[in-house]
């Protein structure tokens, strides 16, 4: 019943809906209907919800994008020389799947006179203007183009793992040729391929069968400071040192400004109108640092001098001005030539700065902060006298006096001159665990020094409860403790500038094109660590260190040099004993001493050298000689230990002065 | 409906779309034309004058001519064999203009006679149908020369190489046949027959099968070069997508403008139109097509006698599927063709060619018997309506 009474309602309802008296044509304008409904939703599902997918599809293939990467800025040194900066080229490309004449489009390419001529006869012009103006971009040679021929496509793989074959293949990279000059005859000579060859560039989906792109090269024109300044791939992205640092901070690339744009079929890309106004490609800014460049080169020269001589695993050396803590050079042998090698995987390791990244134990170095701290306390005096046993047993460990082989009662700067270990000992026990700790965080020690030079290591320094006495004992003269070559220098900076501990700083200002200082970067304010009275203490105690204890090669006749020596012995992970023919030899110094200018600390690991040679003495000295020596040269620094004066008559006098910086009253006999 | 005020209707729709045609084969020419180095006002201008035409000669084939007339035996002859001519004189004199061989040029002027001699073998079909209707209804032989009549023109078209188009017009070709009470199993058999041929030519030819793949996976063949990238489609999908509900505005798609949509003006008008003017726009495109046939159809349903309805029902299907096959080729439906969207893409010859079957179709509405005033019918089935 119900069946029939629908049957019927339908019927109905049909009868009064249906459009035409032609069954036939109702059966058409329904289907048409339903035709139409599917286009319908087809239509608002492209339009409204499923399109944003056929978006992407082009975009992704053919992004609309100009990312305007402006010339990157330049890294200089304190002196205003080029350390690193961009160089713009042009890079050629052609298509030669797109070329329909590739022999004709080869022969203009060399620059082929018969063919310019017969374009000329045509249209009745100056040929040789016309060659003229292209020659410029005839710097290819037959076999790059056979090669770029061959290539016929660069395969691109896309996110999603497509292989894409795009007809473009690059002709010839970093070429210097004017861009302007370049635009010309490129598109001359494409003019008169399509002339010749009858080809029609508008049917053609890429008519620029030849093109090119500007790009800038990284140059480091004094090629000196590989470890600081790093290195940036051939895209300008930093890799390494103060390249990658900075492009980090985005000063040296300034503003990355990316246009949007679209990008229609022949690969114009048009920017919306408003953008094209107003950007300008502004070149990122010069970073200006405290490197001094011929300084840098100087210690390269010297350190690689030695690296060759001994083969080291590495050589640090860092200069430093103890007052500001600018780093003025600093090079850790082997280093990357900019000259020989490309940056990559293999030369990673050369352009590592192991003055941050290569923490190590420094050995007997740390027993001047031992004696500062002790000073600094009022726990001693530099005059106090301390007896000195022969040996020292701590737990089931023996600590030897080495310098003197038995017992003796030593003054303090006595024990620091012959670097006597038992004293440093006595000293720190004289501090206790807990201020020893405090005097080697205050001078910096287990923590980074917040240089801006990537990779930085903290070094290592256990907290003063978990010491060992023994522990205790060997952290007197600089064992169980890493410590970075770069820390060092800023611990030794606070121990002669008058007490201040100051953040080591590489960068100095970001200055225009015209050298005039835009930003200085902020000076930390240092922290007092010693008072000035016991900075002063430790400058004329490490003078004795050079003028009669262990740093003697380093005495120069014209200036007071004040430091430190330090043979660490290795520990052998393997055997978990300390190996004595691995050392790690340092000397930490400061000159002139009577106002140091410079810290100069020189470390040295593993040399292969034979077993009278493996002391600081024979290893790091002779370097530090040569390395100050010349920096004084180079610098000018008056002298504070003669005075030469030629007076009215013309007698030449030399005065010995500052006589009395010096101490004297030793207990010890003078060897 | 009344069948004057539908004539006049299909008058106007085809009017305004021809109108607002003519803006957005402007729009979508405007850069095509610059990167050709002509005028990008030379294809308006061509459009505007075919309009002219168009409607000038509409207004004559609906006040002047009698639809019965033509369709008497001698003149039937003369048309058929006047289109069977056009479209021979293609193949011989053709010249090739935008990748298809479909032009003659005649004193600078150029046009494609088979527009014209669509129309006109529509005519002839549904006049031979009335004379011979009996024989061909009964008798397989007449019904098979009769097909051969009708199909030879169709052959004509496929060996210019216009599939879409000989489809088209054998599909409506079997559609008059459907409306003028045939036996179903005369027009199953062949057009069944034709859709196994046509398996049978997709399945044996890598190319259109590679089509059908492509229509089913434009990703894919996005990238492939040559002629069965999916490129040019997948650049329509992005015109819809980036109309959105209200369009880009008029002049402001981009598709077009950076020649992405290369025949925006042509094979691709509904996507354009979609870009510009949004889903609205597009909507408005599919509603006056479906309206425009819904009057067709009204004037055949008004028709008592066998040719008016038949000729009118050829007419209008004859655009409307145009229509609808370019709609659904843009929309990623059908395998890319190359049909035109009737009225609205750049075609003179296919203008004029539209406008003489709204020509007809309004002298078929005018010359009707008239009404009965009472307003009641009996409908089909012998019930009042």
């Amino acid at each position: 019943m119900i069946k029939r009474f629908l049957k019927r309602l339908l019927n109905r309802i049909y009868n009064f809906i249906k459009p035409f008296k032609y069954e036939r044509l109702n059966a058409f304008i329904l289907l048409s209907f339903l035709l139409v409904l599917i286009y319908t939703y087809r239509l608002l599902s492209l339009a409204l919800w499923d399109g944003q997918k056929w978006i992407d599809l082009v975009s992704e293939q053919f992004q609309g994008k100009i990312m305007l990467s402006s010339e990157k800025g330049e890294i200089i040194d304190r002196n205003g020389a080029i350390l690193a900066a961009s160089r713009p080229v042009l890079s050629f490309y052609i298509r030669p799947t797109e070329i329909g004449d590739k022999e004709l489009f080869k022969q203009l390419l060399l620059g082929k006179k018969e063919q310019y001529e017969k374009y000329c006869k045509e249209k009745k012009i100056n040929c040789k203007k016309l060659i003229s103006k292209i020659s410029p971009i005839f710097v290819f040679k037959e076999s790059e183009i056979e090669k770029a021929y061959k290539k016929k496509y660069t395969i691109v793989k896309t996110k999603s793992g497509k292989i894409l074959k795009i007809p473009f293949v690059w002709l010839k990279k970093d070429v210097a040729i004017d861009r302007k000059v370049a635009y010309n005859a490129a598109r001359k000579l494409l003019k008169v391929y399509y002339n010749l060859s009858g080809e029609n560039a508008f049917k053609k989906r890429y008519p620029d069968l030849l093109g090119y792109v500007k790009e800038y090269v990284r140059v480091y024109p004094y090629a000196v400071g590989s470890t600081v300044v790093g290195v940036s791939n051939k895209f300008g992205e930093g890799l390494s040192g103060l390249e990658y640092v900075l492009q980090r901070m985005g000063i040296l690339t300034g503003k990355k400004t990316c246009l949007s744009g679209e990008k229609d079929a022949r690969g114009r890309v048009y920017l919306g109108n408003d953008a094209y106004l107003f950007v300008s490609r502004e070149k990122g800014q010069n970073v200006q640092i405290t490197i001094d460049g011929n300084i840098q080169y100087i210690f390269e020269k010297v350190v690689s001098k030695y690296g060759k001589l001994w083969h080291p695993k590495f050589i640090n050396a860092v200069l430093m001005n103890p007052q500001t803590g600018e780093i003025i050079a600093a090079v850790s042998w082997p280093f990357y030539n900019y000259m020989k090698d490309e940056p990559g995987r293999s030369s990673e390791k050369l352009l590592t700065s192991r003055f941050v990244t290569a923490p190590y134990e420094p050995g007997s170095v740390m027993k001047p902060f031992v004696a500062a701290a002790a000073i600094n306390e009022g726990l001693v005096t530099k005059d106090s006298v301390i007896f000195c046993p022969a040996t020292l047993k701590i737990g089931k460990y023996v600590f030897r006096n080495e310098f003197h082989g038995k017992d003796v009662k030593e003054r303090v700067w006595e024990i620091i001159e012959y670097s006597d270990n038992v004293g440093a000992i006595k000293l720190a026990q004289a501090l206790g665990k807990k201020k020893l700790y405090d005097y080697y965080r205050a001078f910096g020690f287990g923590q980074k020094t917040g240089v801006e030079i990537p990779g930085e290591s903290p070094g290592k320094l256990n907290d003063w409860k978990k010491w060992r006495d023994v522990e205790f004992a060997t952290l007197a003269f600089g064992h169980h403790i890493m410590v970075t070559t770069l820390q060092l220098a800023a611990a030794y900076s606070a121990l002669v500038n008058g007490g201040v501990y100051v953040k080591p700083k590489i960068l100095k200002a970001i200055v225009d094109d015209k050298g005039r200082i835009l930003k200085t970067f902020q000076v930390s304010k240092g922290r007092r660590v010693i008072s000035e009275k016991t900075s002063e203490v430790m400058r004329r105690i490490l003078t004795m260190v050079v003028e009669e204890g262990t740093g003697k090669p380093t005495k120069l006749e014209n200036f007071y040099v004040g430091g430190k020596t330090g043979t660490a012995i290795k520990y052998n992970r393997k055997t978990g004993k300390y190996d004595k023919s691995r050392i790690t030899a340092t000397f930490a110094g400061a000159f002139p001493m009577t106002n140091p200018r410079y810290v100069l600390v020189v470390s040295v690991d593993e040399p292969k050298v034979p077993k009278n040679m493996l002391w600081a003495t024979k290893i790091a000295v002779p370097i530090f000689r040569e390395l100050a020596e010349r920096v004084l040269l180079y610098e000018r620094i008056p002298p504070d230990r003669k005075l030469y004066r030629i007076d009215e008559n013309g007698n030449f006098t030399i005065i010995d002065i500052n006589r009395d910086f010096l101490l004297t009253n030793g207990l010890q006999q003078k060897k | 409906m009344n069948r004057k005020l539908a004539a006049w209707f299909l008058f106007f729709l085809s009017l305004i779309l021809s109108l607002s045609g003519l803006i957005f084969v402007y729009t979508g020419a405007y850069f095509f034309s610059l990167s050709k180095g002509v005028s990008p006002y030379l294809y308006v201008i061509k459009q505007g004058i075919a309009l002219m035409i168009g409607v000038l000669l509409a207004l004559i084939v609906n006040t002047k001519f009698n639809y019965r007339k033509i369709a008497r035996k001698k003149f039937l002859w003369f048309i058929y064999l006047f289109a069977n001519l056009l479209l021979i004189s293609v193949l011989i004199f053709g010249r090739e203009i935008n990748n298809s061989k479909s032009w003659i040029v005649v004193g600078g002027i150029s046009f494609q006679p088979a527009e014209l001699a669509k129309v006109l073998v529509i005519i002839f079909v549904s006049g031979y149908i009335q004379y011979k209707y009996y024989q061909i209804k009964d008798n397989w032989a007449y019904f098979l020369g009769f097909m051969f009549l009708a199909f030879l023109p169709v052959l004509l078209i496929l060996a210019e190489g216009d599939l879409g188009s000989a489809m088209i017009l054998s599909i409506v070709i079997f559609a008059v046949l459907f409306i003028t009470g045939f036996d179903a199993k005369y027009i199953l058999t062949p057009v069944s027959a034709g859709a196994v041929l046509f398996v049978l030519a997709v399945v044996t030819a890598p190319y259109r099968l590679a089509r059908i793949k492509m229509l089913l996976d434009p990703k894919e063949y996005f990238q492939t070069s040559g002629k069965y990238s999916s490129y040019q489609l997948v650049q329509a999908f992005v015109a819809f997508a980036k109309g959105g509900l209200f369009g880009m505005g008029i002049g402001q798609g981009v598709q077009s403008k950076f020649l992405f949509l290369t025949f925006a003006f042509s094979d691709f008008m509904f996507a354009h139109i979609a870009e510009e003017t949004g889903v609205i726009g597009a909507l408005a495109v599919i509603l006056s097509f479906f309206l425009f046939l819904y009057f067709g159809l009204s004037i055949a349903d008004r028709s008592d006698e066998l040719v008016g309805r038949s000729m009118a029902l050829g007419l209008t299907l004859y655009i409307f599927l145009q229509a609808m096959v370019h709609i659904g080729v843009n929309l990623g439906l059908l395998p890319t063709t190359g049909i035109t969207l009737p009225f609205m893409s750049l075609g003179g010859s296919s203008l004029i060619g539209c406008f003489l079957a709204v020509g007809l179709l309004m002298n078929i509405a005018r010359l009707l018997p008239g009404e009965s005033k009472v307003g009641v019918k009996l409908d089909g089935r012998g019930r009042f309506a």
